[in-house]
């Protein structure tokens, strides 16, 4: 992939109000990204949101439903069909996302939202929820969907009814270390799992998760666009392997994701035994892979004896692998805006 | 004046130059390997099936000569997926696998064909339990074998081909307008044994019971 950091943030922060010299307007920060994908597969991320559908104080919570202050049909703001995340912005849970179950909080049709306590997209487990976010500030948001990112490409995907020959979207399920391949249809608006009947248009990606596109036999241009995310972003950590990307649009070195010992990861010399950070090159169709030390703060490229700590190795809009021998399910990323 | 100094290769020279060729050919590595086709009719005995049909399952596996039993590779999941859909029709079935761990390079694989209602499972249409299937195909070809399987590597798809053979039920190759037949369940085909050696039986017994009384 070429590099592809086109991000433009337009900052309409703190935006006056010209009539009403004692009130402030502020507005979300947003900004597009665009990249190139060569035909092949590039490892791929998507750090800008969709608008948010409400933000507000979240009231108690009763079984699976949480009250929403302020709103008396929260499901009248939600798309049958669509998926949707709760991503809390204060209190003890800050940064951490809850699955929406659509269907019954449109059904229920009052002041409260229905998190969807099965999914494993949940930062947080749903069963665990006391009365944590009560008066959190809460968003709800649409995930970004296999249909969504067909639309941030310029040019046409290739759609074909056999799924090797067709574009794909390849999300990558820790649980049983297998990629599940979506692949575009022959009518350009389908699309299904390799080998399932099912349309899968709705399929999320989930917040800083990463995704394959696979691009049959053309190269293709994305420009996703949307808004920055400002809050904290809780990042639990499974053993083994995982596809994840960046939550905010800006590049990272292994420093700047917190891999230190201090912070959970593992760090051995012998790169096969510590925790590493795989980077796919859509070139050579090979991984670049990154090794904590056994001092437990340096991080190397494999077969290389200098240090990349601090290297912005990541790109703002990549997709990677990170590959832990210990689980973290407390890990957060702090909010770069709030802490530059 | 340079001269020319070729030499034929000898029977050595090839020899080492295809083990060479053997060490250096790209290593085929795969995490999704497939199947479509969509030239295909099915039947049952002898009726062609009608294209109203409900959709059938489909699901790669392995074959056990031994036990002739058809064993799925993995869970029934999201990573092993199938269905013939023969409204279109259309046969697609894969399995996705980033590793050979349930799986060694270089396995034979085959393909179950079997009539069972669909199940949707976390959003994802799967085949159901190959056992309960109330007519069957096992299909294989010497073309299946199971490739280096490696993170986000090009994908495998097969084909029906002529090579293409049945172990359950039948099939043929018709100038790529591939039939395959089902047989009835094994419990069926037992109680039909069973039924009809109990027929013979009888038959048997009347006809000693007849010389007798001759």
């Amino acid at each position: 992939m070429k590099k592809t950091n086109l991000f433009a943030i337009l900052t309409l922060a703190a935006t006056p109000a010209f009539l009403h010299a004692q009130i402030t307007s502020y507005s979300d920060i947003v900004g597009y990204q665009s990249s190139s994908l060569p035909v092949g597969s590039t490892a791929i991320g998507f750090p800008l949101l969709n608008p948010d559908v409400l933000k507000s104080a979240a009231s108690t919570l009763t079984s699976n439903s949480l009250g929403i202050s302020g709103e008396s049909n929260v499901g009248a703001k939600l798309v049958a069909g669509e998926p949707y995340y709760l991503e809390v912005y204060s209190g003890t849970l800050k940064g951490d996302r809850f699955d929406i179950d659509t269907a019954a909080t449109i059904s229920a049709g009052n002041n409260s939202v229905v998190l969807n306590s099965t999914s494993a997209n949940n930062s947080f487990p749903v069963a665990s929820l006391t009365n944590q976010l009560n008066g959190a500030t809460v968003a709800i948001r649409q995930h970004i969907t296999l249909e969504k990112i067909q639309s941030y490409f310029s040019a046409a995907l290739t759609g074909n009814n056999t799924a090797s020959s067709a574009d794909q979207i390849q999300l990558y399920n820790p649980s049983n270390s297998s990629f599940s391949s979506y692949y575009l249809r022959s009518n350009g608006t389908e699309w299904r799992l390799v080998g399932s009947p099912t349309v899968a248009n709705k399929v999320p990606v989930p917040p800083g998760s990463g995704v394959f596109i696979r691009k049959a036999n053309s190269s293709g241009q994305l420009t996703a666009t949307g808004s920055v995310r400002n809050n904290d972003f809780s990042r639990p950590f499974v053993v083994g392997s995982q596809l994840i990307a960046n939550p905010y649009p800006i590049a990272y070195s292994p420093a700047g994701l917190g891999g230190t010992a201090a912070n959970g990861w593992s760090g051995n010399n012998t790169a096969s035994s510590a925790d590493q950070i795989q980077i796919f090159d859509p070139i050579t169709s090979s991984y670049s892979s990154y090794y904590l030390r056994s001092n437990g703060t340096e991080w190397r490229l494999v077969g290389s004896p200098t240090a990349v700590t601090g290297t912005s190795i990541i790109a703002d809009n990549a997709g990677y692998f990170v590959k832990r021998a210990v689980a973290d399910s407390d890990n957060y990323l702090l909010n770069p805006i709030a802490n530059p | 004046m340079k001269s020319e100094n070729k030499q034929k290769p000898t029977l050595k020279a090839i020899f080492i130059a295809s083990v060479i060729a053997s060490f250096c050919a790209p290593v085929t590595r795969a995490e999704t390997i497939s199947l479509y086709d969509d030239t295909f009719s099915i039947r049952v005995g002898t009726t062609t099936l009608p294209t109203s049909e409900p959709m059938f399952s489909a699901l790669w596996g392995t074959w056990n000569a031994t036990t002739l039993a058809f064993a799925p590779i993995v869970a029934i999941s999201s990573s092993n997926t199938g269905y013939v859909d023969l409204s279109s029709p259309e046969l697609s079935v894969a399995i996705n696998q980033t590793s050979n761990a349930n799986i060694s390079a270089g396995s034979q694989l085959s393909l179950a064909i079997y009539r069972v209602a669909l199940q949707t499972v976390g959003g994802n249409a799967l085949s159901g339990n190959y056992s309960s299937g109330a007519e069957r195909a096992v299909l294989t070809d010497v073309a299946w074998v199971v490739p280096a399987l490696a993170n986000n590597a090009n994908p495998v798809p097969f084909t029906f081909t002529s090579n293409t053979s049945a172990l359950v039920g039948s099939y043929s190759f018709n100038g790529g307008n591939e039939i395959v037949t089902l047989i009835p369940e094994p419990s069926s085909m037992s109680l039909m044994v069973i039924g009809l050696a109990s027929v013979l039986a009888f038959r048997r017994k009347t006809l000693v019971k007849r010389e007798k009384c001759d």
